[in-house]
């Protein structure tokens, strides 16, 4: 976000002689002019993604259920491989039409005797029942799976709303959400899932 | 973020008195591992229950050894020919280290002691690695993967913990030492707890990202990062720090902590920042590592240590939901400064555990919050000082729970962050407040223990907010000057207790900037009347109900003006709208009246903004017309058709009504 500003600053000037036409018509504050693309949170120190560079960029994008998590050494590398139960592919191999493997870094296992862990600040995490909005990377460092596109950014979860509809946050829940339009209790950010999907699919006819 | 507004404004209908209280958040405290000792059972057969824990160095590590990987020199530069050679690396590397070994508080102590020549990824070997070799598919800047144990576990010599047919455990050695010169380190035999650091690499993107040293060569370049504060966040992970919520340090200083999830390449003030320790940052690795905490060893003090427990106290407490009746898991507790508002530290609430299969190794949730939060206890290390200690809702902004850690997600998961920030008032701390800015001062005399206590309840205020979800930042061409106002119709505001009384506690304004460095202030913030012609409006800038000039917002969160009259505020606004006399409030921001903007952008405090940006385009909420600009200081305002600017007016029931 910080980083597109700076790359819009260029059209700062002409901005400011439009703007000085605004006082007696109606505004129109279009996004090219005005405002930056307000793209998920990122994890960790990751590169900052719009959701319509993770659109662009997924080789995948599913929603589904996780089914199953299950820790694998991979190397001397810990993964978490979550099998998740495809019920929408958006874009992809028809092969992801049905079930996906993702591998997420970290997870719990035992070497011999040993009980270990591995643990990475901001990893994408997925526990069963989840059901998720995934953004997915055909490039993993475990064959036969996908990562999550851009650490964790890619990894949403749907949710139900306190009036029942389908919503879509940055973290996993399990209790009904509020949508956060009208009267509410805080400010979390939610999204209805099929805004978040017509979102997606209009920049993939882009 | 935070700070704190104390100006005091007497005006408009009912000549309210408004204390505005911006609060900033941050959040201290440990990377989370689970203990699984003695395989406590759970209600569901065949798991464990899991208390999640913090993962750290035993004192037997330390000094923790490091090795440099030696295969890539110069350091690759996917933006053009090598700019750092792996010594210059290596110097700036250790210059991080130094970065938290020099802390006086604090026994950590990471050192750069050797090379490895590992052709291939990180991994847990027992050698301690610094790579800036990296899979094709690694996404982040950096990271720093620790290998812990999750249980207690007594090491026995010879044991073979990596499983590479070489011993890792030593009954000659009590510090952790390459005994047979190997090149990876064997741990001296005997008694870990869980949570304890085997093993901790740190991997630098260099297929990605150009990283440089020197001060000179820190640019807007959003390819290209310093090398020193990218490895000072993650060595601060090395030894066992989460990530922070803290982006904004005070009133005049933009620039976060150096545990904060993101990094601003695009700033060169942000990234400099991120080299140097903040006081949070200090504060944790001095709780984790306390110095003087033994007689010997590198926990006892030495030369130009300070002992942490005649430094330091412990501001101690339990966050408790007001609406849910919960302890809540994964609230952020901070502490600023009561006199100038500074930011000083934070810490999460919550003790929690998850459900573990020993077979598959995954972890799993149930429907139960009683289960998984034990309860919701919190402690803050700060220096001795008086401090207000106050609390945010970990809701994705500016970070997400899942950035954070476990228990944060478990209280997000339990529908628990959904609480407007608010401070602690002793007496008055409950699921109902009049003043969600009132703040009881909390004194800090190490090594007295005063500042235990500290309990606070959310309030149950509610927010009319008549927008969705953020999908822009804006406005960057706004001129000097300009205001944003947002109307709350007086039928919305009648509504919230239809025949009751009405508190109202104050606006939020949903704020943002360019560039990380920089603090998003405003020339004021209005809360007052107005009537709406059509696509235009009246609005009365000359009595306002309350106001702040000079208001600093929060970047990327919601700022609050709280009041401090909320009973008369709400009486005279109801009676207002039973007379006829008010037919809406307004909601107002104005962006500073005088240039240059600061920051490496030049571009103004920004606000967030809902809407599709384009016409016909998809969005959450309707576009409901109530937000409106001038550009004029108010003379003339214009509707602003294609967004819902994200203003809330913050609302209760009276104390005495159900």
């Amino acid at each position: 976000m910080k980083k597109k500003l700076y790359a819009l600053s260029g059209v700062f000037l002409i901005v400011l002689v439009i703007a000085g036409l605004w006082a007696a018509k109606a505004v129109s504050l279009t996004s090219a002019q005005q405002t930056i693309d307000s793209s998920p949170q990122t994890t960790s120190t990751a590169a900052e993604l719009s959701l319509e560079q993770m659109t662009k960029e997924a080789s995948v994008i599913v929603t589904g259920t996780c089914l199953q998590t299950k820790s694998q050494w991979v190397g001397r590398s810990l993964f978490t491989m979550a099998t998740v139960l495809v019920e929408d592919s958006i874009k992809g191999d028809p092969a992801a039409r049905t079930e996906v493997t993702v591998a997420l870094p970290g997870g719990i296992g035992s070497k011999g005797k040993f009980q270990l862990a591995q643990t990475i600040a901001g990893a994408p995490q997925m526990y069963p029942t989840n059901k998720v909005f995934l953004f997915l990377s055909d490039k993993s460092p475990v064959a036969g799976s996908y990562s999550v596109k851009g650490f964790a950014q890619g990894n949403f979860s749907i949710s139900k709303a306190d009036d029942g509809d389908e919503v879509v946050t940055r973290n996993m829940t399990m209790a009904p959400l509020q949508k956060g339009v009208g009267v509410t209790r805080g400010n979390r950010q939610v999204l209805s899932l099929s805004e978040f999907k017509a979102r997606v699919k209009s920049y993939l006819n882009k | 973020m935070k700070s704190i507004e104390k100006k005091i404004f007497n005006f408009g209908l009912c000549l309210c008195l408004s204390l505005a209280n911006v609060i900033a958040v941050q959040a201290g405290g440990a990377l989370e591992t689970i203990d699984i000792t003695g395989l406590p059972p759970s209600p569901i057969p065949g798991l464990v229950a899991a208390k999640l824990i913090g993962i750290k160095w035993d004192t037997r590590s330390i000094p923790v050894k490091y090795s440099i990987n030696n295969t890539l020199d110069p350091i690759p530069n996917p933006l053009g020919a090598p700019v750092l050679t792996l010594a210059q690396a290596r110097t700036a590397l250790q210059m991080s280290f130094d970065s938290w070994n020099k802390i006086p508080t604090s026994f950590i102590d990471m050192e750069i002691t050797g090379t490895t020549a590992n052709p291939g990824l990180v991994g847990f070997d027992f050698v301690n690695e610094l790579t800036f070799r990296t899979d094709p598919s690694f996404p982040a800047i950096a990271s720093s993967p620790s290998t812990s144990l999750i249980e207690d576990t007594v090491l026995q010599d010879g044991d073979d913990i990596d499983g590479d047919g070489d011993s890792d455990v030593s009954s000659a050695i009590t510090v952790c030492t390459d005994v047979d010169g190997d090149g990876d380190i064997e741990f001296p035999a005997g008694f870990y707890k869980a949570g304890t650091i085997l093993d901790n690499d740190v991997q630098f993107n260099a297929n990605a990202l150009r990283f440089t040293v020197g001060d000179a060569n820190v640019d807007t370049n959003t390819g290209s990062v310093d090398l020193g504060a990218t490895a000072t966040h993650e060595f601060g992970h090395s030894h066992g720090l989460s990530h922070v919520l803290d982006n904004q340090i005070s009133r005049t200083d933009g620039t976060g902590v150096t545990m904060f999830p993101f990094i601003d390449t695009g700033d060169p003030v942000a990234e400099l920042n991120a080299r140097s320790l903040s006081s949070d940052d200090i504060a944790w690795s001095s709780y984790f590592y306390p110095e003087g905490s033994a007689k010997s060893g590198p926990a006892a003090l030495q030369r130009g240590d300070k002992a942490f427990n005649k430094e330091y106290g412990l501001i101690k407490g339990e966050l408790r939901h007001g609406v849910l009746n919960q302890p809540i898991a994964g609230g952020s507790l901070f502490a600023v400064d009561f006199l100038s508002d500074k930011f000083v530290a934070s810490g999460f609430s919550g003790t929690t555990q998850l459900l573990y299969d020993p077979v598959s190794g995954g972890l799993f949730l149930i429907n139960d919050p009683a289960f998984h939060i034990l309860n919701g206890k919190y402690v803050i290390p700060v220096p001795k000082g008086l401090y207000a200690v106050g609390v945010e809702a970990v809701d994705g902004n500016p970070v997400p729970s899942s950035s954070i850690s476990f228990t944060a997600q478990i209280g997000d998961a339990f529908g628990q962050q959904d609480f407007n920030e608010e401070f602690y008032n002793r007496s008055r701390e409950d699921a109902r407040e009049v003043r969600l800015g009132e703040k009881f001062p909390v004194a800090v005399l190490p090594p007295l223990n005063i500042s235990s206590g500290i309990n606070i309840v959310t309030s149950d205020s509610v927010n009319i907010n008549n927008f969705g979800d953020r999908n822009f930042i804006g406005f960057t061409g706004a001129v000097p000057g300009q205001l944003y106002a947002v109307q709350v119709p007086a039928s919305q505001i009648a509504s919230v207790n239809p025949g009751g009384g009405l508190l109202i506690q104050g606006v939020a304004f949903d704020t943002a900037v360019a560039n990380a460095s920089v603090v998003p202030i405003y020339a004021k913030a209005v809360l007052t009347t107005g009537t709406v012609n059509g696509t235009t409006a009246t609005i009365d800038l000359t009595h306002p109900l309350a106001q702040q000039n000079g208001f600093v917002g929060q970047d990327s969160d919601l700022a609050p003006f709280y009041f401090l009259t909320p009973r008369l505020l709400g009486t005279a606004v109801q009676k207002g709208i039973e007379k006829g006399k008010i037919q809406n409030l307004f909601i107002v921001l104005q962006v500073p009246t005088t240039t240059p903007f600061p920051g490496v952008s030049g571009l103004p405090s920004l606000i967030g903004l809902d809407g599709a940006g384009t016409p016909g385009g998809s969005n959450d909420a309707p576009l409901f017309g109530f937000s409106f600009t001038s550009i004029d200081g108010g003379a003339t305002w214009s509707q602003v058709p294609n967004f819902n600017f994200r203003f809330s007016l913050v609302v209760s029931k009276p104390l005495d009504e159900p």
